[in-house]
Order: C-alpha cells, then structure tokens, then sequence
C-alpha cells in the first residue's frame, strides 16, 4: 500500500487495470499507470471522454474493482475496508435504489449499514429528505420517483454518514437546473466544512464551477492535472457587460477604441439565460404555493454535516440557493469573477 | 369513519373487508339451514381467511424484530420487504392457502376417516414443501444476481457492513419468510385438520381409528438373535474351504488382500443370515425380541402398542391367503394374509410393561396353491409401534426439519447468485434440490440392517484383531480411494433422504428429535455451512462492478 502525506485523502501509484476475458486473456486496459492524489478539503474534478477510465477509477477508489497493478491508499487505509467505507459517501453514476423501498425507508436503511442508532437515523434521514426537496415524497416508492428525485435521493444517501470523502459520479446526470444548482452547492458548503469530494462529470462547466483541481484522463491515463486557474489561462479577450446601451454610444465607443488600435470583435445584446428563466419560474410558482408531487424547494444542508474533523472550516448551516448563476465580468487584464453566495476566499 | 378506514394500511383493510364479507357468508349459510362446520366451501374459505390473517401478523412482528439489529438485519427486512411488495410473497401464500383449502375437496372420496386425514396431512406438508422450494429457489438465485446485474449492489457493500454479512443478511431474511410460511400452514393444517375430525365425530369407531395419527408411535425393531456374529465368524472359516472357488472370486475382488477377502466374507453371510432370520418359511416357527427403551419404555408400559406385520409372500394369486399364527403375551392369534397385504395386532400396554416384548411367528403352511415363505426382511415388513409424542409436536418437528432444508436451498441460491446470472443460478439450485432429494434412494438401502461395525468396510479383521494394511499397492490403494469417495458422497447426499417427514406425520410415525438433530447438524450445519463458505469466499473475492469503457 502507498504511503498518503499526512494531508493526502486519496493517493494513487502506478495504477494499472486491465479487464480480462472468461481465459484471463487482456481485453480493455481501462487504467494505464496513473498516479494522483487529492488532498483534504479539496474539490477534485475527474474529468475524460466516455470510456477514459474515471469510472473505474472511482470504483478501485470503492473496492468495487481490485487494481491489477500498483497502490491505492484511501483516507489512509486500504480501499473498500469496513474502516474506510464508513468514512466514505459515494453516489455512483445512477442511483441504484431499492425501487419497493420509499424514500425515507431508503435512507434509513443506508444509516443503519453505518450502524447508526434509530434516533438519529429518523433524523438524518428527515433533515437530508428536506435538504434536497422530498420532505413530502419521502414516503412513496422510489419506483414512483423521476429519474432527477431518484438523484436527489441517491444524493442523500451518499451523506447519510457525514463522510469525510465524499465520490460523486457524474453528479448532475438527469438533474434539473434546480437539482444541478444545488448539488453545487452542497459541493461548496461540504469544502467549506472541510470535506473532501472527487467529482466526475461530462459536463466540464459543472465541474469548472466547482472545484479547485482537476485530472484530465484519457484512454486510461492522466493527460493533465492542476488548479482550474492554472489550467483555464487567460484567452487575452475583454468583455464588458452594462445595461443596454444607445447605438450612438456603441458607435462612439468603437471609434475610440479604433483609435487606440483596438479590434472589436463582436457587440450584441445578449438574451436572457434560459436557466436565470427557468429559475426565475420556478421560484414564483414555488412563492404562490403551487403543488408538485416531485421535488419541491430544497432546504438548508443539515447541521450534522461537517461537524468532523476539520475545526478550521466553519460550521454554520447553509442556506441553499435556488439558482444563481455564475456572472462573469472580465476585463481585460484582470479577471473577476462573481458569485455572490459563495465568493472565493 | 372514513378517515379511519383510510388511515389503515392496504393489507389490513383487505382482511378487514374480506372477515366482512365471510362473516355475512357464515350468517348467509346459517340462514338456510346448512351445517358451517360441515360446509366445505365455507371452511376453505375460513381457512384462506385465517390463514392470510396470520401471514400479515406475523409479516408486521417480522418487520418489528428486524428492525432491532445491525446491518445483517437491515438487508434481511429489506428482502423481506421485497418480496411482499413485488407480490411474490402473497401469491405463494395465497397459493399456498388455497392448496391447503383444497386438499379435502381432493380427499374426501376417501371414505375411511383415517385413511382421508392421512392423505390431508401428506398433501398439505408436500403442497407446502413444493411452494415453498420453489419461491426459495426463486428469490434466494435472483435477489443477488438480480442486484448485481442491476448495479443496486454498488450503492451497498461500499458502506461497511461487509459482503459476507450482507450475503448472511439476505440468507436470514429468506430462512425467516419460510419460517413464518411454514408456522401459517402448519397452524392452517393443524386447524383443519381438528375440523375434519370434529365433523366425524359422530362415527366414535372411526375417530378412535385416528388416533395414532394424533398420538404419533415409535418404530421398534426386533432384536437381532443373540451370537449371530460368533456363528458367521465360525461359518466363514467353514465356507473358506469348502468353497474355494467362492473364496478366489472374494481375494481378486480385494487385491489379494486375505483380511480384506476374510471380512467381505463374513459380510455376505451375516447378510444372508439376517434375511433367513427374517424370512419364516412354511413349516418354521421364528421368535423375535422386541425391546424398548427409554422414555418410550414409560410410554409404552401405559399405553398400547401395535405389532405391524406384513409380510412378502412371493408372487401369489391374488385371491391367495397365507395363514400365519402370531402368539404374544400368551394369546395365539392367527392372521390370514395375501400378496401385499399387512395387518395390525393390538398389544396390551401391560405386555410391555417390563420394556420388552417376545413374538413368536409361526407359518404352518398350506395355501391353495401351495406352500409359502413369509418373508419379513425390511423396516416395514415387522415392527412394533409403541405410542409416543402426539401430532402437534410431530409435526412442529417435521416443519422444522423442511426448515432447515429450506435453509440449504437458500444457501445454495445465494452462493450461486454470486458468480451465476439468474436462468443458470435457477437451474443449478433446481439440480442440487432434485439430487439432495434423490438421495433418498440411497438412504433407502443404507437404512436397511446396517452391518455391525467388525465387518464394515475398512475395518478391524475380527478374528486376528490387527488394523488392516493399506499399502497393498497403488492401484488397489487407489481404487480404494475411489470407492471411500464414491461412499462418501453417497453417504452425505443420502442426508436429506434420512429425513422423510412428510412421510412420517402421514404415517403418525414418530420423528425422534434424534432426527430433528441430524437434521440441523448434517443439512443445516455440514451441507449449509459448506455452501455458505463456498459462496462467501467468492463473493468476498469477486470484483462487483464490469468493465465499462
């Protein structure tokens, strides 16, 4: 097993797996050589093509699959040990629920895998039904459930155990925007607490958005890793962005500009982003008590989330937001970025 | 009041609607005259009802008692769970109740009391048994296969309840469903079964017929004759030779192994003797010495016992009748028997009173087509039936045994389910349930007389007392080998045929809690937990997730 830095939740060395045939003959080389780390209370974003391996490297990450070479440390023990699941959430790529239970019994059979007592299992699972909106579908099949209610429950479940390591793949698979906006959020309220979080995605936005490194794999090896601001350099553009403008003004900017050599290359009046729309939708229909049998609004992250091991981090509950779009304002020179919920340290 | 109705779950307001409606059915037949008790239907109905009544209880205190322990309970409420919701547990249930409403319907052109009870019995334990097999060969292959194939497994052993405590969870959680499926037909056929007799109750002659189903007896075999051993030792020497050809035959058999030859032997004779000591020909007189001991001594010094006889005459005509002439406790009784027949002699409970009863059987011979030997080698052809346990316990025993059996096939299902897709893991379970219940066969001849223990095989020469060489060579050694598997193997499949209870609660035959033991120690412990290893060292070991890039 590999030695993880005292600061280090996963390290990977020389990983290599190889699936073979019913003859143990080589067929797919899924992970060729890689080597990673992630570090605590960092957000880590696996990012590649369909088939690069991220899948299954989370899965070696679970013990779910056995490396056929090289080491794993996971939290510092050894992947897929009672000791290390326990500190583990994981939301695979689809839910996979038990379709006969409801959603509470779901999360309370989750709970009682951690061993937890049945006090706090009815709790955890009350405040994690609340968090992402199913406070009153709780109770129905999850058979009965859309695919992005089954999301969010497979979402609860990941944090039933308040883990320190928190694998979420492909988290917004089949989310509405809502559900989209508040995986976000828990991915930011959990680093705010200290936690760890491995994200895989297709959608680089999603992941762009929320976290602090990434490893680029393709065909079962690392391409690239590092910082999201080390890696989106700057594209050497300006925009600006002001309410609507006269087109006299607009003209007159441009021979200034033209005057001091500069090129402009496009002036719109931008639409409106249909997410802001459908958010905006939804929040009315939400304030003139509008009745839904699916997810309604979400709710705050539980206080038991975060309590762990990492003091430095606050603890405050956390309001969810309900859509809020990243704004960006960049100028040139000098990027700024926007997020009024959660602007950066 | 409708509120009230509607804040019941689905399953209570079914049974609350149905009791209803049987009520108004009872209160209907009533009216116009017709007998309730006496009324098939209406009983069918009851039995359904109560039946289905005491499946949704004891599913409720299930779900309350699982929901006190750790994670192997968890999974095991959880597959309770799922196999009431997609059904599959009400509709063998529900099967399983209207098999059980039906069987009298099938009985009752059976016009002897005891011989329609008997039949219900038998019929209700194999409807039960059958049903039973088939949901758990069912849900114990599919519930994991199906989990695997559908990726649900990965949302569960990555949280730390461990593959082999969810494995045993799921074994539970079936063992448990049966469990309570075989208490409901039990209390539904123990039910009935009192109903039918009350209805008859009328015919005292008829129900007192019946009574050793209700007080189930215990088989007692007659001792063998005392220095059978010493004259086959003695006869062997004599036959060695007189018959050398014989005695070459048996020495190339066993390798040219004298002691080997010597005990082979000793074995063909000390079978031959015990079929003539069994075997009363025309003109003999045979004396058998029955002796019971322990509790059922007690039992039997204060009730009476049955001398059951029935003998093999040969191929006979049909209309022909042998006369024997069967003396105990001082009383000469003759009987007359024809091919196939068997009769029953009542034997007062003072003539056991000391433990011990002596038979003497006489054949003078003489039929209209001639002379006859009774031929009693067998269990079944001369025993003595002494009153013991009664049916409630019998048949608790033998729901018990179907249990543990159950068990095993669950077993067997999960450790299948672990490395098999469904249609392949449902037909291996179905293979292993079809040859653990074929091993009944060899049970069959394995039961019958076994050898003392000088001339089994591999065994002490009896007359120079010295352990056998084995290292005659390596194509006698191996062979051997091979045989002692074979035997082996016979050996253990023949487990499940030991225990035969549906037989044995039809027949009102006792099945000692020996049984019961052998039971739980041979097919719960040796044929389960070798299993249970098997399929948790591979699940353990098992990559759960596929190759997907």
């Amino acid at each position: 097993m590999t030695t993880a830095t005292p600061n280090s939740v996963v390290e990977c060395r020389g990983v290599r797996k190889v699936f073979r045939d019913f003859w143990l003959r080589p067929r797919v080389v899924a992970v060729d050589g890689l080597d990673l780390t992630v570090e605590r209370g960092e957000v880590f974003g696996l990012l590649g093509p369909n088939g690069s391996g991220k899948s299954t490297t989370i899965k070696m990450l679970l013990g779910l699959l056995f490396p056929s070479d090289g080491e794993i440390s996971v939290l510092g023990g050894r992947p897929g040990t009672k000791e290390v699941l326990a500190r583990v959430g994981y939301l695979p790529e689809d839910s996979y629920l038990y379709p006969f239970l409801d959603g509470r019994e779901t999360l309370e059979f989750f709970a009682r895998l951690f061993g937890l007592d049945a006090a706090e299992r009815r709790r955890r699972a009350s405040e994690l039904l609340e968090m992402v909106g199913l406070p009153d579908a709780g109770l129905r099949p999850v058979q009965e459930y859309s695919k992005g209610m089954q999301r969010r429950i497979g979402l609860a479940q990941s944090l039933i155990n308040d883990p320190e390591l928190l694998i979420l793949d492909e988290p917004t698979n089949g989310l509405d925007p809502i559900g989209t906006r508040q995986v976000k959020d828990v991915i930011h309220a959990l680093r705010d607490r200290g936690k760890t979080v491995i994200v895989t995605s297709h959608l680089l936005a999603d992941v762009e958005e929320v976290s602090d490194r990434v490893s680029i794999l393709y065909g079962g090896k690392q391409r690239l890793l590092g910082t999201v601001d080390e890696l989106l350099a700057d594209t050497g553009r300006t925009v600006f962005e002001t309410d609507r403008l006269p087109t006299a003004l607009i003209e007159e900017f441009k021979k200034r500009l033209a005057a001091e050599g500069v090129d402009v290359h496009r002036v719109d009046a931008p639409r409106q982003h249909l997410e802001a729309l459908f958010l905006e939708i939804v929040r009315s229909a939400q304030s003139e008590g509008a009745v839904t049998s699916g997810a309604r609004e979400t709710g705050e992250i539980p206080a038991f989330l975060g309590r762990g091991p990492s003091p430095s981090h606050s603890t405050a509950p956390l309001a969810l937001t309900q859509g809020s779009p990243k704004r960006a304002v960049v100028t040139k020179g000098e990027e700024v970025t926007e997020d009024e919920e959660h602007p950066q340290a | 009041m409708s509120a009230l109705w509607s804040g019941l779950s689905g399953g209570t307001r079914f049974l609350g609607g149905s009791a209803i409606v049987l009520a108004l059915l009872g209160a209907a037949l009533a009216a116009s005259g017709e007998s309730l008790s006496a009324h098939l239907g209406f009983a069918a109905v009851v039995k359904i009802w109560g039946g289905a009544l005491l499946v949704q209880l004891g599913l409720v205190g299930l779900g309350r008692i699982l929901r006190l322990g750790g994670g192997s309970f968890a999974v095991a409420r959880v597959l309770i769970a799922e196999t009431v919701r997609r059904r599959v547990a009400w509709i063998c249930a529900t099967l399983l109740l209207v098999g059980l409403a039906a069987i009298p319907y099938l009985v009752r052109s059976n016009s002897v009391l005891e011989y329609r009870l008997s039949s219900f019995l038998g019929y209700s334990l194999f409807v039960t048994f059958f049903l039973l097999a088939i949901l758990t060969v069912f849900v114990a292959s599919g519930s994991l296969c199906e989990e695997i194939a559908d990726r649900r497994i990965h949302s569960v052993v990555v949280k730390p309840i461990g593959r082999v405590r969810f494995l045993f969870g799921k074994w539970l959680g079936l063992v448990l469903l049966n469990v309570l499926l075989l208490m409901v037909s039990g209390a539904v056929t123990l039910g009935s079964f009192h109903w039918e007799l009350a209805v008859a109750e009328g015919d005292e002659a008829e129900v007192a017929r019946v009574d050793h189903l209700l007080t189930t007896h215990h088989s007692v075999q007659p001792d063998r004759p005392e220095g059978l051993l010493e004259d086959v030792i003695e006869r062997s020497a004599v036959r060695r030779s007189r018959d050398p050809e014989l005695w070459q035959a048996m020495l190339s058999a066993e390798g040219g192994d004298e002691d080997q030859a010597l005990i082979h032997l000793q074995r063909e004779l000390y079978i031959e003797s015990l079929a003539q000591w069994r075997n009363v020909r025309s003109g003999e007189t045979r004396t058998y010495r029955f002796r019971v001991a322990g509790q059922a001594a007690q039992q039997a010094g204060s009730a009476p016992a049955r001398l059951l006889l029935a003998p093999f005459f040969g191929r006979v005509h049909s209309t022909d009748r042998t006369r024997l002439l069967v003396r105990l406790d001082g009383v000469e009784t003759p009987v007359f028997l024809g091919g196939g027949e068997s009769t029953e002699l009542s034997v007062p409970a003072n003539a056991l009173a000391d433990g011990e009863l002596v038979v003497e059987i006489e054949n003078p011979g003489g039929t209209q087509s001639g002379a006859h030997s009774a031929n009693l080698v067998g269990r079944d052809r001369l025993s003595l039936e002494v009153q013991r346990g009664s049916l409630t316990g019998n048949l608790a025993r033998a729901l018990a045994i179907l249990a543990i059996q159950l068990a095993f096939i669950a077993a067997v299902g999960l450790a299948a389910g672990t490395f098999l897709g469904l249609p392949v893991a449902v037909l291996l379970v179905s293979l292993v349930l079809f040859a653990a219940a074929g091993g009944g066969f060899f049970a069959g001849d394995i039961a019958q007389d076994p050898l003392p223990s000088h001339l089994s095989e591999h065994d002490h020469s009896p007359d120079d007392g010295h352990g056998h060489d084995h290292s005659i060579g390596a194509t006698s050694g191996f062979m051997r080998a091979l045989d002692g598997v074979g035997r082996s193997f016979i050996q253990i499949f023949s487990a499940w045929g030991r225990y035969s209870p549906i037989d044995a609660v039809s027949s009102g035959t006792e099945i000692p809690p020996r049984d019961l033991l052998g039971c739980l120690l041979w097919i719960g412990g040796a044929w389960t937990g070798i299993v249970a290893c098997v399929g948790a060292l591979i699940f353990r070991r098992r990559e759960i997730a596929r190759v997907q890039v």
